[in-house]
């Protein structure tokens, strides 16, 4: 080992203290950016697995594809593996239901399919061969005897035809006209159950999907395709090849022809155009850039210091020849010999944190969000690449800007040790104020910090970027905490009911299988169209109101979405939803919203707001109408005339209403007072004791509704708030504490640097107790200095942060008084601490040895 | 008037077989308004006993009186404030406070006793220290020689009862060396300042009112 690279080891294993300050910098940046990137691996890869897991492993389906055309793509480079879907035909069985009247039959050409593209098997097992087959769940429990596993089924499939000989896809609905030609009887054993799946057996098949292998369609000979790419990231090109257009970021994903896997190929290859990738990114980008701010303005710093301390050791190096370069060398050296320890270390940590993160985030979301799919700690190239170029780079800019200070200066500055601090030589009359108020001490420290500010900048900054960065990261949870928050906030029921507009007279039976008082049914016209009050007057609207009209109506055509029909006339015209509420229900409401039942039981509440999301991304909530309370309402419903009086404007939901929104409002009337206008059931809201237990029973009893077992939700929601929780605070926790690694370095370095001038004060009869005061009135003084940067700072950053995520919601900004609080007393605590310390230290030395110490 | 008494003064460094003897039983006096030069090979004990006798180390054994007073009967805080009073201290590398300027250096002791500045006493003693023009500066804007001329304005700006000059002109040239002793002489008489001041260099020595010879921690010589 050179005599150069010998000192710069033994310069380490000498300055254990500042080499090991300089270490935990370097551990904990690498560590921080080693776990946010192996984050973002981990969850990119369970966002794929349940991308999977949801639509199956592969890119593109190609529809109606013959033998000719497979074999091309068998031959294909680019692709990885097909599989092959046959439509083998309908067939009638016995349990005939109004709109579904057949079994329809599907076959894969090869067993790997089934895992391949997720059959999701609810009991038993693959089908192996053309002799067996597994069934929808909606088939077992159609018939619980007859269609389970073991028992025999016997099809007679083939095409579904029109009188006039018109072949009919799953996309024709049920015709009864409609008759099914060429069959061919085959008697299959079933083998499983599988959950419905809507790709195969979508909404408006009239067929049940059931699913066998091996068998060929005989009738058109045309297969779907499912194809895996090869190199996915080269999608682009792959799939024009493949579909011989030019294909691109903005292509249509589902044509007749083809249908791209979307889902998957966004989280695989993140280029896929998303919202949620973008966020995703900005996010990322945001971590890193605050990561990357805090580490390399800590690490610098440390080297700064260490070269500071040991100016002397290089000045000797100098004045016995050492050139320039070689000194350079021998700092940048110890640099490096430092990050061959620290990046290691620092990647070892990252991963034990997103090892243990993923752990926590498979048991505290469990099944809530990703059925089956666990996340997992996966180790790759990427994390690992990104903390080491990240490390070096850091390190070696760092301790080469050191390296120059080193050897910038003379060798007989450096023994001396002079000019460490640039003195600032204007003059400084300290305030009288401070005298009278702190003596002595006060002025000392006073004309510290000012005439030697350069030596205090590192640490007023420290400290002024963390309290920054806490303060903004507050503000940027209370905002994101607020808005999923919100979502289930002060909802008293736990079941939700809806259904499609032609079953809803059902859920009036709801209520018989629920047994429940507790419960709110809100009722839509059952006039399809003409069920709205029409507004003749659209000077009531509000400039809002008149714009989202011409949106709502342009984006919606004639279709209403509401009432899932065609609405015949799609004039400009601006169609009010009444909504009736059952008696008690409105009692209840008049009371929240302060009125007298009795007086307004013949009036409307008019709930007033409309919210969407624009095309910025950005929530938007503001009022339709100007109708005031006693207004009357007037307009045409269903063909008639119809004036309602307005009992209150508000923009208080009722129960079950809260998360819908129309740009025509919502006019709440009691249902039996206006039972006239025709009601039929729209939602319903039950508080059941045993949500889990109702929602069941309505499931099976009637399966046409919908329900939602909204605690269910409330309890997933409260697993992502825990778990944002645990990631950002996990975050702050690793941020403040390189901030305080770096505080720590700099203010026990620049205790010690001044060790001789406090032992002269000493010297000239400075008492102990006025040597502390004095110190800590200076950790005082720059401690307020850095909290003014740091508060105002962080003002600003929570400001823009309010700005970009909540200003144009409902939340008005909210002043981060107790992040604040709590920066303040943690700057005074910890610097006391570290300053207690370090000044333990100072006053056991003796002062006559400290004062002859650096002398030659 | 006895100003300055050491009685059986011993220091020892270290235990056991690392044991050093810096000072062995030193016994000696100063009368008031002497100038007295304590001289000595390097390693003689020489600065222990200046260190001693200025109350910023304590002793093995044996006392020492200033003004009558014991300083080792008091506790760090009060010797702290005793010595700000009684003694000044002037180094050879001169301590100045880096971020005070001139003045400010001069009469940190008074600041330090919540004493106010005499102004006249002030200008007097920057004149006699030829330090008028440069009140303002701050150390690193100062020569040696003059860096040296505050910590002696320091020194003397309480009036103490005894100045220890510890190799005040160890690290300058000889001019400014000269420039010192006369300094330190002319507030002898001026001032009637008591002085003890080390040094190795006998010609400085021989300028005091009595050299003291100091030996492997003993006084081999007085006169």
């Amino acid at each position: 080992m050179k005599v150069l690279n010998k000192l710069s080891l033994k310069n380490l294993l000498l300055n254990k203290k500042r080499s090991i300050g300089t270490l935990i910098g370097i551990v904990l940046s690498v560590a921080l950016v080693c776990a946010v990137a192996g984050m973002f691996i981990s969850l990119k890869d369970t966002l794929v697995q349940t991308a999977i897991q949801s639509q199956g492993n592969y890119h593109i389906e190609l529809y109606n594809q013959n033998d000719e055309d497979v074999k091309v793509l068998e031959n294909n480079r680019d692709i990885e593996e097909i599989e092959i879907l046959n439509d083998i035909g309908y067939s009638d069985f016995n349990e005939k239901t109004e709109d579904r009247p057949y079994i329809h039959l599907y076959s894969y050409k090869d067993e790997k399919s089934f895992t391949n593209l997720t059959v999701d098997l609810l009991d038993g097992r693959y089908p192996k061969n053309s002799n067996e087959i597994l069934i929808s769940e909606e088939l077992y429990l159609l018939n619980k005897d007859k269609y389970d596993i073991g028992k025999n089924i016997t099809l007679n499939y083939g095409e579904r035809k029109t009188l006039d000989g018109y072949v009919m896809t799953k996309e024709n609905p049920y015709n009864e006209d409609e008759v099914i030609s060429n069959s061919i009887e085959r008697t299959f054993t079933i083998v499983g159950i599988m959950d419905r799946d809507y790709e195969l057996d979508p909404n408006g098949d009239p067929g049940i999907g059931c699913l066998t292998l091996g068998l060929e369609n005989n009738f058109n000979k045309q297969h779907s395709v499912y194809i895996r790419l090869k190199h996915p990231t080269s999608y682009e090109k792959s799939f024009s090849e493949i579909l011989g257009t030019t294909f691109t970021k903005k292509s249509p994903i589902v044509t007749d022809e083809y249908s791209v896997n979307a889902s998957l190929l966004r989280w695989q290859v993140l280029k896929f155009d998303s919202g949620t990738t973008t966020m995703i990114y900005s996010l990322i980008t945001i971590l890193l850039v605050i990561i990357v701010v805090t580490s390399v303005f800590c690490i610098k710093n440390s080297f700064d210091i260490s070269v500071m301390e040991k100016k002397k050791n290089y000045g000797m190096l100098a004045s016995v020849g050492a050139t320039k370069k070689q000194i350079k060398k021998s700092v940048i050296t110890e640099g490096l010999m430092l990050g061959v320890i620290g990046i290691p270390i620092g990647i070892i940590v990252g991963y034990i944190a997103v090892f243990i993160l993923t752990i926590i985030v498979n048991s505290v979301i469990g099944d809530f969000i990703t059925r089956n799919v666990e996340m997992r700690c996966i180790i790759s190239l990427f994390p690992i690449l990104v903390s080491i170029i990240l490390g070096v780079v850091t390190i070696y800019f760092s301790s080469l800007r050191a390296a120059k200070k080193a050897s910038k200066v003379s060798p007989i500055d450096l023994i001396r040790n002079n000019d460490d601090v640039k003195i600032n030589k204007k003059k400084v009359k300290s305030p009288s104020v401070i005298k009278k108020l702190f003596g002595i001490g006060g002025v000392i420290a006073y004309k510290n910090l000012k005439r030697s500010k350069k030596k205090y900048r590192t640490t007023v900054i420290s400290l002024a970027v963390s309290v920054f960065v806490f303060i903004s990261m507050n503000t940027f949870m209370y905002y994101t905490f607020s808005v999923t928050g919100t979502y289930y906030k002060n909802i008293d029921y736990n079941v939700m009911v809806t259904s499609a507009f032609d079953d809803s007279p059902k859920m009036e039976d709801v209520l018989k299988v629920s047994g429940t008082d507790d419960y709110t049914m809100l009722y839509q016209s059952k006039w399809t169209s003409d069920g709205y009050l029409e507004i003749s007057d659209l000077s009531k609207l509000t400039d809002f109101g008149k714009d989202i009209m011409d949106e709502g109506l342009k984006e919606q055509g004639c279709f209403d979405e509401r009432k899932d029909t065609y609405n015949l006339d799609c004039n400009k015209k601006l169609q009010m939803n009444v909504i009736g509420i059952d008696e008690n229900s409105f009692k209840e409401y008049a009371k929240k919203l302060g009125l007298n039942y009795n007086s307004v039981k013949d009036k409307g509440i008019l709930i007033n707001n409309y919210r969407y999301i624009n095309a910025d991304n950005v929530q938007i909530e503001k009022g339709i109408y100007n109708y005031k309370k006693d207004d009357v309402i007037k307009g045409i419903y269903n063909k008639k005339p119809l004036e309602i009086e307005v009992a209150k404007v508000t923009d208080k939901r009722p129960r079950g209403l809260e998360r819908y929104w129309s740009y025509g409002g919502y006019l709440i009337v009691s249902e039996e007072v206006f039972h006239d206008l025709g009601f039929t059931p729209y939602i319903l809201t039950i508080q059941a004791d045993n949500p889990t237990q109702v929602s069941l029973d309505i499931n099976e009893k009637i399966p046409e509704l919908s329900v939602v077992n909204i605690e269910e939700n409330v309890q997933a929601e409260k697993s992502i708030y825990l778990l944002m929780s645990i990631f950002l605070y996990g975050f702050i926790t690793v941020i403040t504490l390189i901030g305080v690694t770096n505080i720590f370095n700099t203010i026990t370095s620049n205790l010690e640097l001044r060790q001789k001038e406090f032992a002269t004060l000493k010297s000239v009869g400075m008492t102990r107790k006025e040597f502390n005061w004095m110190i800590n009135l200076e950790t005082i003084f720059y401690s307020i200095k850095a909290l003014i940067y740091g508060v105002a700072l962080g003002l600003v950053g929570s400001y823009l942060i309010y700005l970009a995520t909540a200003s144009n919601m409902d939340y008005g900004y909210h002043f981060p008084l107790a992040a604040i609080i709590i920066s303040i007393l943690a700057v005074f605590i910890l610097v006391f601490i570290i300053m207690r310390y370090s000044m333990s230290k100072i006053n056991k030395q003796n002062i006559i040895e400290t004062i002859r110490k650096d002398n030659i | 008037m006895e100003i300055l008494k050491v009685q059986n003064l011993s220091k020892v460094y270290g235990k056991g077989e690392n044991k050093v003897i810096a000072l062995n039983d030193v016994s000696f006096s100063v009368e008031k308004g002497e100038f007295v030069a304590i001289v000595g090979a390097s390693g003689s004990g020489k600065s222990t006993l200046l260190h001693l006798i200025g109350g910023v180390d304590r002793p093995t054994r044996g006392k020492v009186f200033i003004d009558g007073k014991n300083i080792y009967e008091m506790n760090d805080d009060q010797l702290a404030i005793f010595r700000r009073r009684q003694v000044g201290i002037i180094y050879q590398f001169y301590n100045l406070i880096p971020i005070l300027n001139v003045e400010e250096n001069i009469t940190l002791p008074l600041e330090l006793d919540n004493r106010n500045v005499n102004q006249k006493d002030l200008k007097e003693l920057l004149e006699l220290l030829g330090l008028e023009r440069r009140k303002n500066h701050l150390p690193n804007e100062l020569s040696g020689g003059q860096q040296q001329r505050v910590s002696i304005g320091r020194a003397l700006i309480t009036h103490p009862a005894i100045i220890l000059a510890d190799e005040p002109t160890g690290n300058l040239d000889s001019k400014s060396s000269d420039e010192i002793v006369s300094l330190l002489k002319k507030s002898n008489k001026d001032y009637k300042q008591t002085i003890i001041m080390i040094t190795h260099n006998m010609e400085i020595a021989k300028q005091a009112d009595r050299i003291i010879k100091i030996e492997d921690g003993k006084i081999v010589q007085e006169d």
